[in-house]
């Protein structure tokens, strides 16, 4: 990487931390498997008072535990245990939603299960508020995921599967109920087990635990938000859930393990997770013609199992305009973002916490300016 | 890193007899009747094997012969130059691409100005092409109406079409189609204006003129240009010329208000040819002027000047695919060499893979870019420039 390029970088840093609405931040940069930068601007909490945040700190992942997700789907698969073109109700026989027979399991990794993922809360928890009776919660399941599944069994679909990319949280969810009864441990253990401890990623946690709160960049949920972070009492009951769709805790650099499994094709040190050719399945475009329906219609969603795909539709506030196609990351709610670029051998982690411009309906965040500055700072060789 | 020096043309890797070649059709196109004065520059690699210059410096009787020095009106050769200028401030975090306009131009109030982006700006796909544009801000204009205190930064001519284009609804949405505008580039000099807190001419000399060694480039017609200026009559080439001259060609205007030599836009040209650096000079890096010489507009038709074509184009380039734009490409250039034109003729292109940079000033009096017929040799001059290079 150019030196002289990685001062602007820490500039415009401090300046986001300054900016009203970006309460926290850690970033890290690695090409060519170095560590070039890894720092922390801004406070670990809203609260008055609160210490100032250090490279340590956990962040809420949110959507970024889709990535992690998808990567345990893929694990099952490669043991032969679990088939991405099989209906997810072979899997879950429980489905009876007009529709959801048709419905694949690499439909659900892509968002095209045919959910509408803006309106599927609602009626998930319209079905919730009337009295229902439903089987006891397994020993290897959460009591609130347990509910929210029982809710989506009778869903509808909205759209016919593999036509229409829906980003569907709920959809993830069900992903990790496949990994659940597949695996037959809680998906928080199926995780911990095949995806952290053989990383070495010993801060990375599906649902905090409350001694993990004194060094959790925490939020303040009166911020206008999603509905998901209704008020302060609601949020933090809801980052102990270890929801497959973004209940996800980490540090930066355990996320930057993560990311450097994938830019290495599926192992890292001397442990290896994923082979090759699950990598490649996982970080291409796997539902090409097919739109997606975000702030506006996209011709191409440009999405794989777990990431989206960096293409030539760069999305407003979201995408930076220097990272070469081929690309692929993801991003999460309240300000969390990385990208993996194989064709300059780099990673890069962008956690922050941040509020939402509620007319916008965008983040206050500069992770677009960020993918810009790092890629403008990879150095050619002489 | 390719430092810019001259050389033989076989140093540069160029057929001689062929360089020689173009020498008899620089003459011969100097003598047309509509070109008052002609200079050509050819490099390879950084080797520049031909910068000559034929014909008469203006269209006085008494007037100087033209020479490689002489300082020409480079009108829309200034995209090139404001586009690279903006991905300066991308490449430093401080604009970003994606945002919405009106995010660094909160005052914009069109309709449908809310969906522009500032990539959109860019490849001109924003909806503010010249026809409807230029009518919107001469009835604005015209109207009398209050306009917000001048800003200290800005030329009033500046300053008077920004507050119409603020106005302007966009049509059609943005990032459907491709209408040719200087609106937009006026707009994305306003947002480099307003991210760098100096003047746009200012930006322009300190981040890319001075480093590149543009001694005689700048922005907006300066009075001790006069005994170099290859002035020409825009009588056939602009409706209005007094107007055109005010707020767009001698004006500082990131669209259109550019000055300079040969010798300083093939500086430019190398620079880019080369991936962002000069002379040991980073200006951009590899992948920013990627960006700007990858097709931005893929699936996405063109209106130019009322006729449908069907072409691509970069950040302030046009950028050629196998058959090129009509009357623009001769033929023999590969996909992917860029290149611009302004009004009166001013062009050049560069072709990355061969390494070569080709810069033709000309004042044509019948020059109209607009309606496709163009009485020029810029498309000749590519295909025996093409011609010439030997490995």
């Amino acid at each position: 990487m150019d030196p002289a390029r990685i001062g602007p970088i820490r500039e415009r840093a401090a300046e986001w931390a300054d900016l009203q609405g970006t309460q926290s931040l850690v970033l890290l940069v690695a090409r060519h498997g170095v560590i070039c930068l890894h720092e922390a601007w801004g406070a670990l909490t809203y609260r008055d008072g609160s210490p100032p945040i250090g490279t340590a700190a956990l962040f809420h992942c949110s959507s970024l535990a889709k990535s992690v997700t998808a990567t345990a789907a893929m694990i099952l698969a490669e043991e032969g245990l679990l088939s991405l073109t099989r209906p997810v109700n072979y899997y879950i026989p429980e489905l009876t939603g007009a529709g959801t027979q048709d419905m694949l399991v690499q439909q659900l990794l892509t968002h095209t299960a045919g959910y509408d993922g803006e309106t599927l809360p609602d009626a998930l928890a319209a079905w919730l508020s009337e009295p229902r009776t439903f089987p006891d919660c397994p020993a290897t399941q959460h009591p609130h995921l347990h509910r929210e599944l029982q809710a989506l069994y009778p869903q509808d679909l909205a759209h016919p599967p593999g036509t229409l990319m829906s980003y569907c949280n709920t959809g993830y969810d069900l992903l990790g109920e496949v990994v659940r009864r597949v695996s037959g441990v809680s998906f928080a253990d199926f995780v911990a087990q095949r995806i952290f401890v053989p990383l070495g990623m010993g801060e990375s946690f599906f649902g905090l635990h409350s001694g993990q709160r004194d060094r959790f960049a925490e939020r303040d949920a009166d911020v206008p938000a999603d509905s998901q972070f209704r008020d302060r009492d609601s949020y933090r009951r809801l980052v102990e859930i270890p929801f497959p769709s973004g209940g996800l805790f980490a540090t930066a650099a355990d996320y930057a393990i993560f990311a450097q499994m994938y830019l290495n094709g599926g192992s890292y040190g001397s442990r290896r997770i994923l082979g090759k050719a699950s990598v490649a399945q996982m970080t291409r475009n796997q539902i090409p013609g097919i739109p997606a329906e975000f702030l506006g219609l996209h011709p191409e969603a440009d999405w794989g199992y777990g990431f989206g795909i960096i293409s030539d539709d760069r999305w407003r506030m979201f995408d930076g305009s220097l990272p070469p196609n081929g690309g692929f990351g993801h991003s999460g709610l309240g300000g969390t973002a990385f990208w993996v670029d194989p064709l300059n051998d780099l990673i890069a982690i962008y956690f922050s916490v941040c509020g939402l411009d509620e007319e916008r309906v965008e983040h206050i965040w500069q992770f677009d300016l960020f993918q810009n500055l790092v890629t403008a700072a990879v150095a050619d060789k002489a | 890193m390719t430092n810019m020096r001259e050389g033989t043309p076989e140093e540069a890797g160029f057929d001689a007899e062929r360089i020689e070649l173009i020498r008899q059709r620089g003459a011969q196109w100097a003598e047309q009747s509509n070109t008052q004065g002609l200079v050509l520059l050819v490099a390879r690699n950084g080797v520049i094997c031909l910068e000559e210059a034929w014909g008469d410096l203006t269209g006085e009787p008494d007037s100087p012969p033209m020479n490689t020095d002489s300082i020409f009106m480079l009108a829309s050769l200034a995209k090139p130059v404001t586009a690279a200028a903006a991905m300066i401030l991308v490449e430093d975090g401080l604009l970003g691409l994606t945002r919405p306009l009106n995010y660094y131009i909160p005052e914009l109030r069109g309709e449908g100005s809310e969906e522009v982006l500032v990539q959109h700006l860019l490849t001109h796909t924003a909806g503010y092409g010249d026809e409807r544009a230029i009518a919107h801000a001469t009835d604005y204009i015209m109207s009398g109406q209050e306009l917000p205190p001048c800003p200290e930064q800005l030329a009033l001519p500046i300053h008077q079409q920004l507050e119409a284009y603020y106005t302007m609804p966009v049509e059609p949405g943005p990032g459907t189609l491709m209408v040719y505008g200087i609106a937009h580039y006026v707009l994305l000099g306003e947002v480099i204006r307003r991210i760098s807190g100096m003047k746009f001419e200012d930006f322009v000399r300190t981040r890319l003129f001075e480093p590149l060694g543009m001694r005689d480039s700048a922005f907006g017609y300066d009075d001790s240009m006069q005994p170099r200026f290859a002035e020409m009559d825009l009588t056939n080439l602009v409706d209005d010329v007094e107007l055109a001259k005010q707020y767009t060609f001698f004006a500082p205007n990131a669209g259109g208000g550019l000055f300079g030599t040969v010798g300083d836009y093939a500086r430019f040209a190398q620079m880019l040819a080369n991936g962002g650096t000069l002379d040991g000079q980073r200006i951009l890096g590899r992948a920013a002027v990627g960006q700007m010489m990858r097709n931005q507009i893929p699936g996405i038709p063109v209106d130019f000047a009322g006729r449908e074509y069907r072409g691509n184009w970069g950040y302030g380039l046009m950028l050629f695919d196998e058959q090129g734009w009509p009357w623009f490409h001769g033929g023999l250039l590969a996909a992917g060499c860029v290149s611009h034109s302004g009004v009166g003729g001013p062009s050049f292109w560069v072709d990355r893979e061969q390494g070569v940079v080709g810069v033709y000033f000309v004042t044509c009096l019948d020059l109209d870019a607009n309606t496709g017929d163009l009485r020029w040799d810029f498309d000749l001059f590519q295909n025996l420039v093409t011609a010439a290079v030997i490995d």
